[in-house]
C-alpha cells in the first residue's frame, strides 16, 4: 500500500469522552481499528465506548513503543543493507524489558488492559497481559490467588470439599 | 459498559489464562478459585496439557507415597487418591502406574492414574508365577491401549494381560524368557533381555514377534535400559565405572543408538541426543523433549537414586537426582527440596524411586 509522507492522524475517543490523536500507523496496531479503517478509509474519528481514558492512554503507549521499535529495526536494516543479528537481539531484549516494566501495574489495571487488548484486538498486548496474569497465579494456593485478584470465594463448603478430595495434594500448603 | 473484575472476566479470556499455566497443579488450583473460574474451565481435560510436561519422581515411604515435582522443586506429601494402602507403585511414561498391593501369595494388581484418580483392575498375580515375587526394584512393565506386559527382571517369565482378562498369561515365545526393560512405542512392545543382549519387538495387539534386534557388543553384564522414540532405539548402559566408586553419587552412562528405519542393525555410540533428556531409574527409561524455555537441560541423563541410612530402629531413606551431561561426561546433583526430604523406611520396604510422566488419558 502506498504511503503519503505526511502521516494520517486518527482521533480515538475514550468512553469518558477524552480524545487521543494518534498516527494511523499506531492506530493500525489495533486490529479492530485497522478493520474499521479498511472498511471506511476516510474515517478519522473513532469512538471507543468500551475503553476508559486511562486504559486507552496505556494501550496507545504500548502501540507507540512497538511501532517505534519496528520502525527503528526497519531503518537499521535499510541503512546497513542487512540486519545485524546482535543488534536485533539487543533491540528485542530492550523491548522485552520495556514490556516487563509496562506490566508493573495493579491487578485492576491488568484486568482492564486484558479487556481492552481483547476488544481492540492488540495481539501482542493481549499475549503479554494474559501471560502476566498466568504468572501471578503460578505456584499460589486458591486462597492466595483470591487474595491477589480480590476475588470472593463463592464456592460452597461442599463444593470445595469435593474439589479437594479429588486432588488433595494440589491443596497442600507449601513449606 | 459495567466495570468488570477478575471474577467476571469473560470465560474465553479466563481459559486463555489457564492455558498459559504449564503446571497441572496450577490448573487444579485455578479451578478452585471461584464458581465463575471453575465453570470457565469445566474439567481438567477441557484443555490439552502443554506438550512439555516435566516428569515427577515417585518416592516410596512406609508412611505414604510422596511425589516430587521437578518443575516446582517440591515434595508433595499428600498422595493422590485411589492409591491402595501399602501398595507399591511403578511409574511409566504413559502417565499410568502399575500398583501392586498385598503380600505373599495374593498380590492385587491394578493400573492407576494418580493424577486423575482413574483406576483399572487387573488380574491378581497367579500364585507361583514370578510376578508374585516381584521385589521393589524388579518390576518392569508398559502398556498399550488394551494390553499390559510385565515381568520380574530377576526371574524368568514375561507376562501379559488384556484389559478385562481374568488371569495373566505367559508370552508364548521360546526366545523370550526374561525382560530387563519393556517399552511400548508406536503399536509395538520392545523387550530388552540384557543377558541375551537383544531386543525382541512384539506386535502391540497380537504380541507376535516382529523382529529381534541384536544389541551392540557390551563387555560385561551391565544395567541397561531401552528408550524408543521417533524411529530410533536408544540403549542406555550404566558403565562399570560406577561400581568402582560405590560411594560416589555420580552416574556414568553410555548411550547406543540404532535406526529402526534402517534394515541393517548398526549400533553407534552417541554423545549427543539433541534437544532431549533421558530419564532413568532402576526400572525404566524414557525420553523427554527439551523446549526453549524448559527447566530441563538438553542432552542430559536424569537418574534417580535412593540411599538408606540410620540404625535398624529408625531407618530413613533419602533420594537424589543426578544429571549426567552426555556431551562432556560431567555429573551434578539437583539441589533443593529433594535433598532435605527424608522418607520413613523399614527393612524390606519399598525403596526405589520411579519417574513418571503425568497424563490426563
Amino acid at each position: 500500500m502506498a504511503r503519503s509522507s505526511t502521516e494520517n492522524m486518527i482521533t480515538l475517543m475514550s468512553s469518558d469522552g477524552e480524545e487521543f490523536m494518534v498516527t494511523e500507523k499506531v492506530a493500525r496496531e489495533c486490529t479492530t481499528i485497522r478493520n474499521m479503517l479498511e472498511d471506511d478509509c476516510v474515517i478519522t474519528n473513532i469512538p471507543l465506548p468500551n475503553v476508559t481514558s486511562d486504559i486507552l492512554s496505556m494501550v496507545i503507549e504500548y502501540c507507540m513503543e512497538h511501532v517505534a521499535a519496528a520502525e527503528k529495526a526497519a531503518a537499521e536494516t535499510a541503512e546497513k543493507g542487512s540486519s545485524s543479528a546482535p543488534a536485533a537481539a539487543k533491540a528485542n531484549k530492550d523491548l522485552e524489558e520495556w514490556d516487563k516494566a509496562f506490566m508493573n501495574v495493579d491487578v485492576y489495571t491488568l484486568c482492564d488492559l486484558i479487556l481492552a487488548a481483547n476488544y481492540l484486538n492488540v495481539s501482542g498486548l493481549l499475549d503479554l497481559t494474559i501471560q502476566t496474569a498466568a504468572n501471578l497465579i503460578k505456584g499460589k494456593s486458591p486462597e492466595q490467588i483470591r487474595k491477589t485478584f480480590h476475588i470472593q470465594n463463592d464456592l460452597s463448603l461442599e463444593e470445595e470439599e469435593k474439589i479437594r478430595s479429588q486432588t488433595p495434594w494440589a491443596f497442600e500448603k507449601s513449606e | 459498559m459495567a466495570p468488570m473484575g477478575w471474577s467476571d472476566l469473560p470465560s474465553e479470556l479466563l481459559i486463555t489464562i489457564a492455558g498459559n499455566l504449564t503446571e497441572f497443579t496450577d490448573r487444579i488450583r485455578f479451578r478452585s478459585v471461584c464458581s465463575h473460574w471453575r465453570s470457565s474451565f469445566p474439567s481438567l481435560s477441557f484443555l490439552p496439557l502443554p506438550p512439555q510436561q516435566l516428569p515427577w519422581l515417585v518416592l516410596p515411604s512406609t508412611t505414604c507415597t510422596h511425589f516430587y515435582s521437578l518443575s516446582e522443586n517440591r515434595v508433595y506429601a499428600t498422595p493422590p487418591p485411589g492409591i491402595p494402602n501399602n501398595s507399591r507403585l511403578f511409574g511409566s511414561a504413559s502417565g499410568w502406574f502399575l500398583s501392586l498391593s498385598g503380600r505373599n501369595r495374593h498380590i492385587t494388581i491394578s493400573l492407576i492414574n494418580p493424577f486423575t484418580g482413574a483406576s483399572i483392575g487387573l488380574p491378581s498375580a497367579n500364585p507361583g508365577s514370578s510376578l508374585a515375587y516381584v521385589g521393589d526394584d524388579t518390576l518392569v512393565w508398559d502398556r498399550s491401549n488394551s494390553v499390559v506386559v510385565a515381568a520380574c527382571s530377576t526371574r524368568e517369565g514375561v507376562f501379559y494381560c488384556r484389559l478385562g482378562d481374568s488371569a495373566w498369561s505367559s508370552i508364548e515365545n521360546q526366545e523370550l524368557n526374561t525382560a530387563s526393560s519393556i517399552t511400548f512405542y508406536d503399536s509395538k512392545f520392545y523387550i530388552l533381555q540384557v543377558d541375551m543382549c537383544e531386543t525382541t519387538v512384539l506386535d502391540g495387539e497380537t504380541l507376535e514377534q516382529i523382529t529381534v534386534i541384536a544389541a551392540p557388543q557390551l563387555n560385561t553384564p551391565v544395567e541397561a535400559h531401552l528408550s524408543v522414540s521417533s524411529g530410533e532405539l536408544l540403549l542406555l548402559v550404566k558403565s562399570r565405572w560406577m561400581y568402582l566408586f560405590p560411594d560416589c553419587d555420580s552416574q556414568f552412562y553410555k548411550v547406543h543408538r540404532v535406526d529402526l528405519n534402517d534394515e541393517l542393525v548398526e549400533w553407534s555410540e552417541v554423545n549427543d541426543i539433541g534437544n532431549q533428556a533421558l530419564f532413568v531409574d532402576n526400572l525404566h527409561c524414557f525420553l523427554v523433549e527439551v523446549g526453549d524455555n524448559s527447566l530441563l537441560k538438553r542432552n542430559c541423563i536424569y537418574s534417580a537414586q535412593s540411599k538408606t541410612s540410620g540404625g535398624s530402629r529408625n531407618l530413613s531413606r533419602s533420594y537424589s537426582i543426578s544429571i549426567f551431561y552426555l556431551g562432556n561426561g560431567n555429573c551434578e546433583c539437583i539441589e533443593g527440596a529433594l535433598i532435605k526430604f527424608r522418607a520413613a523406611s523399614s527393612r524390606g520396604a519399598v525403596s526405589v524411586p520411579t519417574w513418571a510422566l503425568l497424563s490426563l488419558n
